[in-house]
Parts: C-alpha cells; structure tokens; sequence
C-alpha cells in the first residue's frame, strides 16, 4: 500500500556462449518506505543482477525479458533513458562494491562533489564545497579539506567509500541501493561503514537495500532480508525470524555451514554439490538436488514463495512444499 | 609452555625467532612489513595468523615458502636454522606446501587435474614418504575427494570448491610436514567455505601435518585453529590458544576484530577503532595500534610496546591491557 518500489516478476536473461542462462527468475518484491533490507545468497544466485536491472546497469549481454519494478509511479524497467537518469540523480542512490570503479580517476573529489551538486542542485550558486564538507565531516572523515584535494587513488577504501555515501546522501535520495559496500574492506572498516550508512540512512527515514553474501552484515544491520537461490527469492521476511527459524532448507543450510554456528572443530554442515546455472524455468524446485529432505514431488513441482503459517512478525514466505516441516525442525 | 619450543621438551617443526622482512618503496624508504615476529608451529597443530591488510600476515607466508629473505632474525625448520639457498632451500622446500587464495588463478589453464597433482612428484621428490601418506595421484585426489571421473578435466571446467580441492591436492602430494594456507577459503562461497573446512580438518588429521592457516576471518581460524597469532601492521600483537583469544582476547585491536563481527553479541561494550585516515606508513614509535586506539595515552607512545605475558600460553602487546579488561568486564556488567 505504502510501498516506495515494487517489483513484479523480474526475469533477467545473459547471452553466453552456451546460450541464454538467468540471472533471475520472476522475482517479486515490494519495499516499504524506510526500511533497511538486506538481499543475500551465493555468487550467481541473481542477487546483485536484481538491483544492477533496477539501476539499467546490467552489462551489454544481459537484458530485462520479463517483469516490472514500480517506483513511484514510474516502471524502472521500461523508462527512456533520460527519465531513467534523472530519477537516478535525485532519488535512486548506489553504492558500489569497488568504490574507486565510481570515482572519476583523473578529476580532484571536490571537482567530482562539484559536478553533483550542479546537476542536483540548479538554484543556488557557489560550488557547494561547504556543503561537500557537512557531509564529508558527517561520514566521519576528520579532515575533508584534505580529502577534497586528493584524487581517487590517494585514498584507503575505507575513505573512498565513505566519499561514496557522502555524495550519495548529498543528494538527499529516498532509496538507496548497496551492492556488497563493504565485501572489499577489513572488518574493523567495515564495522565503521556499516554503523555510518545505517544511521544516515535511519536519521533520514530512508529506504536501503544491501546485496550481500554475508549473514552477519544482514543480521546487525538490516530489519528483513530476502534470501535468492538459483536467481529466485527462496525466502522473505523479517531478519529476526529468517536466522532464528529459517523456512527453507537452503537458508536453514547456510546458517549450519557458518564456523559459528558449530562448536569449535567440529564437523561443519556441508551443502553438497553446487549452485545451479539456470538455463530454463521449468521443472521442480531449484534447490532439489542439494536438499537435504528433497521428495519425489520437489522434482515434479515448483513451490511457489508463499506465507507460513507462524506466528511471525511480519510476512515471512518461503518457496519451499515443505516449509512449515523446516521452520518446526 | 609446551609451546614455546626450546627447552619446553617438543620439537617444533618450525620457529621463526624474531623475524623482519622489510620492503623497498618507491619513494626509496625501507618499510617493515614484518617487525620483530617470533611464532613456533609445533607438530600437529593448527596455528592461525590473522590480521587485516597491510598486517604482515602474506609477507609470513612468503618468508616461509623461500620467496622473502628476512632482513633479520632465524627461520628454523626442525632445529636447524634455514638459509634460503641453493640445495637447502629445495630440500626445505620439499617438506612445505602452499594453498593459495585464489585456486583458479594459481592453477595452469592448459593442464589437466592429473597432470596439476603429478607436477610436483616430477619436480620434487617425496618429503616424508611416512606410513599413511598417500602413494599415487589417485590417492591423493580420492582424499580431497575430487572422482576419478574429473581427473582428465581442465581447472575450467570445474567448480571454485572442486579447484581449490586439486589446490589443496598438489599442495599435499609430495607428504610435507607444513603446509601454509593463505586465504584458502576467502574466494570461497559459505556452502563450498564449509566444504573445504571439513576437508582441511580431515587432512590434518590423517596426514598429521602442522598448518599455519593465514586469514582475515576470525570464524574461520577460531574453527581450523589449536592456537592464534593476531597482527596488525606487520607486529604480534596478541597470542594464544584459541579459546582464550577469543573468549578473552585483551588487545583492543583483537576486541575491535572480534566485535566487527558480533557487534550485538560478543562485541557489546567494545569500542570502535576509528578508520585510520591517511595514516601513511611510516609506523608510530610506540604501539603499532596508538594512532587508532580508543584506550590511547601518552605513555603508549614511548617506545615499542613487546608481548609480555598475560596468562598461561597467552601473552598480548599491550601496556594497559589490565585497566582495559576491567573497563569492559564493567561495562558488560
């Protein structure tokens, strides 16, 4: 009813060599205004192909074959490109894994501070350095003049990308989309980023969405999380729920095969096998041949991503025959 | 403390006694990636380097493969000190393997699995040739469980776990004594992660070799690991056996790691170490973690900050490191 984007069937296709394969298959999901939402799972199981198809990034062999995302009145996957760039400069945000890949490598950050702020802002005069600095102080770099001076390649990736949410949030966007924003940085960085981001984006009453293949990431810093096997939503709902009472095996596995999940030295949970390449959309579920309680029905059949039947906050589904069996395991 | 080495009546397999490699950087100044390190591998166990970037813990890893010379200090591979050349250094060499983090990268496209695992038995001959240790390529490949059907199969057609298995497979075919796994798992999805683990801990067991596990991860070396070296720009700075480091670590800098992960849980009450924002890398004259350190005080900074000890097998580089542990044990009260 409220909700700020909403995506309806999103199938994506890559042309290979080996013909067409997805990168996701009908995914369906509406964001709420200011919520944090985490979208994890494997390499290749469609999670950064679902935001890179809302933000037009998908590289030159991948196109959208099917599918909707509304924001705002507004469908992300039909739009004409000029519209398509407007709605990205003032409202739609990215942060990217690598973030020197979005900094211009040969301009000064206060001339890339610059360019941003005229394009966004075309009534006020000056060249919004002052402006530039608020928010650089307001992501924690202590001396901004500094990093305003500096080219792209003199900074640590901790500060280049806390330059990233800075030119970001000067925009004021309402959502904002991070694909792995701290994947490239050490952990105690990381922690640092993730604190900073979560709480502009909280004090603002903005709408975040993170890919990441990292649970941990999730479970501090995000209120639901989508879970993506084989380029579909696998499982939905509150992070509290999903972690403590998974309702599908794919995501009850992943948690068993984290070190911290078992005592120490002890055997980890393995997933046997590996995640699929999906070359069609037909047949049964696409975590079958790796689950542990697959039966002849999951073979024949496609689960739908439906509500289980718990008591769970918020809606929590799961595509899976037998979820209501794993949430009570 | 048995593992200590000299004197504690165990052999170790290898002990590097206060160690520095440092490198030459382009503007000409010497840099010390690894500053005065000392750590033992005794026999059978499973000793975890972890640490950040620009730690030191690679350069280890190199120093000990033969391809760094240290500037200073002994590297001494069952009692005897190892210099880094000519028939020595093939001999030593025989008796290390290596497991790289990116096992795509570090195996030749154009050769076979079989032909990957048999190159080493052609270049060296066998390091140990114990009881137990596995006699043909065949063997070896069933133990890091990739099927014979795959051994005709190119590095690209196989899965990143499956790479990594014949990674893993080339580095134990010659029977070492050591092997040095440097980010083994870090390219590694959480399923095929899980996988690989299970496999290093079975090795370790049937083959009864010693591991010097490198990581940045600190689940990772908690599981795999019977003790921990923490280090942060090219120092130790805490060590110990893995239950005490991470159920007590008393470095602030092995806290900040540790609650990086679990802020909610086990990280509650620490502190966050501030981003150290163009620090350069010209190391500070006192403790290694000063410039970053919530706990930081004048008398952190006159002079090098050593590793004392702070309990049984358990010793940290730290001057306040009591006050700090009573600080937080209040603070979770």
């Amino acid at each position: 009813m409220n909700s700020l984007l909403a995506v309806d069937g999103l199938t994506t296709e890559f042309a290979t060599p080996l013909g067409p394969v997805f990168g996701t298959l009908n995914v369906s999901f509406a964001l709420d205004r200011g919520t944090r939402v985490g979208i994890v799972g494997e390499s290749g199981c469609g999670k950064s192909t679902t935001i890179r198809a809302l933000l037009g990034l998908l590289p030159a062999n991948g196109r959208v074959r099917q599918g909707s995302a509304n924001y705002d009145g507004t469908d992300l996957v039909t739009v004409s490109g000029k519209r398509r760039r407007s709605i990205l400069a003032s409202q739609i945000g990215f942060i990217p894994q690598n973030p020197w890949g979005s900094l211009h490598p040969t301009l000064r950050i206060d001339r890339q501070f610059r360019n941003i702020f005229r394009a966004t802002d075309g009534r006020s005069n000056g060249d919004g350095r002052d402006l530039a600095k608020e928010w650089l102080r307001r992501v924690q770099l202590p001396d901004p003049d500094r990093v305003l001076n500096s080219f792209a390649h003199q900074l640590s990736g901790g500060m280049a990308q806390r330059v990233i949410i800075a030119m970001t949030m000067m925009r004021d966007p309402t959502l904002i989309l991070a694909d792995e924003p701290t994947t490239a940085l050490d952990s105690t960085v990381a922690r640092e980023i993730l604190e900073i981001l979560t709480a502009l984006v909280a004090d603002s009453g903005k709408t975040l969405v993170v890919v990441t293949h990292d649970l941990a990431v999730v479970r501090n810093y995000c209120e639901r999380v989508m879970v993506m096997y084989g380029g579909r939503i696998v499982e939905d709902g509150a992070v509290g729920d999903v972690l403590r009472q998974p309702a599908h095996p794919y995501t009850r596995a992943l948690l068993l095969a984290l070190p911290s999940t078992v005592a120490r030295g002890s055997e980890l949970q393995e997933i046997s096998g590996t995640p699929p390449v999906v070359t069609s959309d037909g047949g049964g579920c696409g975590f079958a041949p790796r689950c542990p309680i697959v039966a002849n029905m999951c073979l024949e059949t496609a689960p739908t991503l439906e509500a289980i039947s718990s008591g769970a906050r918020i809606r929590h589904l799961s595509r899976c025959h037998f979820a209501d069996r794993v949430v009570g395991s | 403390m048995s593992f200590r080495g000299s004197g504690g009546g165990i052999l170790n397999i290898l002990e590097a006694r206060r160690v520095t490699v440092s490198y030459r950087r382009p503007d000409g100044e010497q840099f010390k990636a690894v500053d005065d390190v000392s750590f033992d591998l005794p026999p059978n166990q499973a000793v975890g380097l972890i640490g950040e970037s620009g730690s030191g813990k690679s350069t280890v890893a190199r120093l000990l493969l033969g391809l760094v010379a240290a500037d200073s200090g002994q590297v001494i591979f069952r009692g005897k000190d190892v210099r880094f050349a000519g028939r020595d250094l093939a001999r030593y060499r025989r008796q290390v393997g290596v497991v790289f983090q990116e096992p795509f990268e570090s195996l030749n496209p154009a050769m076979t699995v079989r032909e990957l695992v048999g190159e080493p038995l052609k270049v060296q001959r066998s390091g140990r040739g114990t009881a137990g240790s596995p006699s043909s390529i065949s063997d070896v490949l069933s133990l890091v469980g990739i099927p014979a059907a795959l051994s005709d199969r190119y590095p690209g057609d196989l899965s990143g776990g499956q790479q990594q298995r014949v990674g893993i497979a080339r580095a134990i075919v010659n029977d070492p004594a050591l092997l040095v796994l440097d980010e083994p798992t870090s390219s590694l999805d959480v399923s095929t992660r899980a996988q690989i683990l299970n496999l290093l801990q079975r090795i370790k067991e049937t083959l009864s070799i010693s591991y010097l596990f490198i990581s940045h991860d600190m689940e990772t070396v908690a599981h795999l690991c019977d003790q921990i070296y923490v280090m942060y720009r090219g120092r130790v700075v805490e060590h110990g056996r893995v239950s005490d480091v991470l159920d007590n670590p008393l470095h602030p800098y092995t806290q900040a790691l540790i609650a990086a992960r679990d802020p909610h849980g086990a990280g509650v009450g620490t502190r966050l170490l501030p981003d150290l924002v163009g620090s350069g890398v010209t190391a500070p004259a006192g403790c290694v973690l000063e410039p970053r350190c919530p706990y930081r005080e004048e008398s952190c900074r006159n002079g090098v900050v050593n590793l004392s000890d702070a309990g049984l097998e358990h010793q940290v580089a730290c001057i306040k490191f009591r006050e700090i542990a009573e600080v937080r044990n209040r603070s979770s009260l």
